[in-house]
């Protein structure tokens, strides 16, 4: 890889590459065992898990990691490679900024782990009861309100979980996310296992507020502070401390109880941050300390932006709003403010009606690394609402990057809008779902399709989960949908209230569940009486917190309507 | 005798397991190298030392308190046993006692002990590992050599 290309691309050291070569030639002798007999289905499955490797409804499902949602081009053009060859021709990001592919057959997995392994990738520990891909904020380094970038922390994280002998067989899955920005929070920390936070204390060191026993699923419920600060070179050992109180004490009589949310419960937050706390006592001198030159090393292997001496434009972006409306929506919804002067962030919009959210196929994939060495530095990221963002773009191209993505199919300028629905795979793909939500998202995009209409309603996340795993974080909805099973019969169970951002909340659940086909018509209610009670500027959120939950329920249960 | 791997090379175990409803202690051979369970060392660990010649080795569960074990330093062997090979606790455990108790006498990891995880258990500090029966014991010798480079400090 040509690292001067990268914006801010972290390249493989010699141990990188080593340690995802070997996993590959590991992971091939494992599946052999496998296939001679050797290796029992039960023994079997940490293993495949931890490669990625899902058993799904209609074939073997392989998600791949994007490590804090960060792209080259050439790994795109792999990804685009591995969906066409080995995959019916498109890809699904989910909402932890990974890419997932499902109808891969089992024998050429191994195939697959090793043409990953050529442009820097690996499926490692996107499933399994083990510390998981760390995510991110998809503007790390591009805003300005950011305490630091959050991605050094987030490959420190990174290679400090990969492989950790003592935490591959914990009580349940474990997921990190780390945020950097002070006004946003777009990687939901306060629903994360664990939320690092970058702080500076009153000294004006830099250093994380870490939570932990967040989460969604069956039991949601919101982070506990930890600690207020953690100082840079203790961050490993913290969390080391945090995995080992987990990993000794959690549940493990019961999947459903097994997160650690449960055990932050049970013991109560405060008991459980005292255990953590005389455990790091015990460890953080050791060798988990980091140093500064431990950082620095790690910082140096990734590779700095080269931005040039830019003006802001915003004269000419605004003269060209005025001639094409169609520019105007775009780029009011779909870009945000860059840090460097003279550039801007895009997002890439996976959410056109008639396509599931998140999928993106080949020929999009390919096209994409183009317009990122194009247009952005070469570098591309995912996001956890499940779309792309190009993160440098300079304003004076923004306008011939809008078109040629209006031909892709990847301009709708719907981000943030009640049209940039979060969903799972749901009954369509997945073995564990008890509902579709693809159908559901379309019909409720369909509904909302005038855009005037979804701009005066502001943002609203509106997300769609297929059963109680939340994989599409429907607790954290504005507008929530889950799907349930009553009977053998699909139904669908909406909650209002939720939030992910800085102030997150779990929704309300309405009461009894509706229905497919009346699932927009309810949509439709809900946002009716938004409308009616809002007071000039506020959102969806604001004035749910201001009438509470009554209203929605009237208006969804009124007879004769 | 059973084959059992200690120190990466497979070897012939001596170890003779008390089984605690059968057997009374006092009457086994002061020569043997025994395994007792844990309650029992805590009760009678002084009077076991002094009976048994060729030294105790006590077995673990893994939600064992280590510092409930008194006289950590006189046992030759500590056994964690591992319910199911997915019931991680072992693995914290042994990084405890070697880390913050110092154990340095053999460390041997029992029950559902299968080939995938000989890496992680030998980083976590077991030196021994008595793998089930159906488990091809001279192939798993390769498991420890499944990565070259590893990315965090551990027990090894």
């Amino acid at each position: 890889m040509n690292p001067s290309l990268f914006n801010r691309m972290y390249i493989y050291s010699e141990i990188d590459q080593t340690i995802v070569d070997e996993r590959v030639a590991q992971f091939r002798e494992q599946m052999q065992r496998f296939l001679s007999g050797q290796l029992s289905p039960s023994e079997f499955l940490p293993l495949r898990l931890q490669n990625g490797l899902y058993v799904q409804r209609h074939a073997p499902m392989l998600r791949i990691s994007v490590p804090y949602g960060m792209l080259s081009s050439q790994q795109v053009r792999m990804l685009a490679h591995i969906a066409r060859h080995y995959d019916k021709d498109y890809g699904h990001i989910s909402t932890r900024q990974n890419i997932q592919f499902n109808w891969i057959k089992m024998e050429e997995i191994p195939d697959v782990l090793a043409d990953l392994a050529s442009v820097q990738m690996h499926g490692i520990q996107t499933s399994g009861n083990c510390i998981r891909n760390v995510t991110s904020d998809p503007y790390a380094g591009v805003i300005a309100d950011e305490i630091e970038d959050p991605r050094l922390y987030c490959e420190i994280i990174r290679q400090w979980a990969t492989f950790h002998p003592e935490f591959a067989y914990l009580p349940r899955k474990f997921k990190i996310a780390v945020n950097a920005s002070t006004g946003s929070d777009r990687v939901a920390v306060q629903v994360h296992d664990i939320g690092v936070d970058l702080v500076k204390n009153a000294a004006g060191e830099i250093g994380f507020r870490v939570l932990a026993g967040g989460g969604l699923g069956r039991t949601p419920v919101i982070g506990a502070v930890m600690r207020e600060f953690v100082p840079k070179i203790d961050l490993l050992s913290y969390l080391e401390a945090i995995l080992r109180v987990y990993n000794r004490y959690g549940r493990r009589d019961n999947k459903y109880k097994a997160r650690i949310k449960i055990l932050v419960k049970a013991l109560g937050a405060e008991v459980f941050a005292e255990k953590v706390e005389a455990e790091w006592q015990k460890i953080k001198e050791g060798p988990l300390q980091l140093t500064t030159e431990k950082i620095e090393a790690i910082n140096h292997r990734f590779t700095y932006p080269k931005y040039l001496t830019l003006n802001d434009h915003t004269a000419e972006l605004e003269q060209l709003s005025k001639q094409s409306p169609g520019f105007a929506h775009w780029l009011q919804h779909n870009t945000y403010a860059h840090k460097q002067a003279g550039y801007i962030i895009v997002n890439l919009s996976l959410k056109k009606i008639g396509v599931a959210p998140g999928d993106i196929d080949s020929a999009q994939l390919l096209a994409v690394a183009d317009l990122a060495d194009e247009y952005s530095l070469g570098e591309i990221r995912t996001t956890h609402q499940q779309n792309i963002v190009l993160a440098d773009v300079e304003q004076t191209r923004v306008y011939e990057l809008w078109q040629k993505l209006k031909e892709l199919g990847l301009a709708t300028a719907t981000i943030n809008t009640l049209a940039d629905i979060i969903c799972c795979p749901g009954g369509d793909f997945c073995a564990l779902a008890n509902a579709k939500s693809i159908p559901i998202a379309e019909a409720i995009q369909r509904q909302f399709d005038d855009l005037d209409y979804l701009y005066d309603l502001g943002d609203i996340e509106l997300n769609i989960s297929g059963c109680m795993n939340a994989c599409g974080h429907h607790h954290v909805g504005n507008i929530g949908i889950l799907g349930v099973d009553k009977k053998g019969q699909e139904f669908y169970q909406i909650s209002v209230g939720g939030a992910s951002g800085k102030n997150a909340a779990i929704g309300e659940i309405l009461g009894p569940s509706f229905e497919q086909n009346q699932v927009p018509n309810i949509v439709q209610k809900i946002i009716d009486v938004y409308v009616e009670k809002r007071i000039a500027g506020e959102s969806f959120l604001e004035t749910y917190q201001r009438i509470g939950i009554e209203s929605f329920k009237e208006r969804v249960y009124e007879k004769n309507h | 005798m059973k084959k059992i791997i200690k120190d990466r090379h497979i070897i012939e175990d001596s170890w003779h397991t008390l089984d605690i409803a059968a057997e009374q202690w006092q009457s086994l051979s002061a020569t043997r190298s025994i395994i007792v369970p844990c309650t029992l060392w805590q009760s009678d660990y002084m009077a076991l030392l002094a009976y048994f010649q060729s030294g105790v080795g006590v077995a673990l569960e893994n939600i064992t308190e280590p510092d409930t074990i008194p006289a950590l330093d006189k046992i030759a062997l500590l056994t964690i046993d591992f319910p199911l090979f997915n019931d991680g606790r072992g693995y914290s455990l042994a990084r405890i006692l070697r880390e913050q108790f110092y154990y340095t006498g053999e460390l041997r990891a029992v029950g559902d002990v299968l080939h995938d995880q000989l890496f992680y258990l030998a980083r976590c500090g077991f030196n021994a590992f008595d793998l089930k029966p159906h488990v091809n014991i001279e192939h798993a010798l390769l498991a420890f050599n499944s990565f070259s480079r590893v990315y965090q400090p551990a027990s090894a």
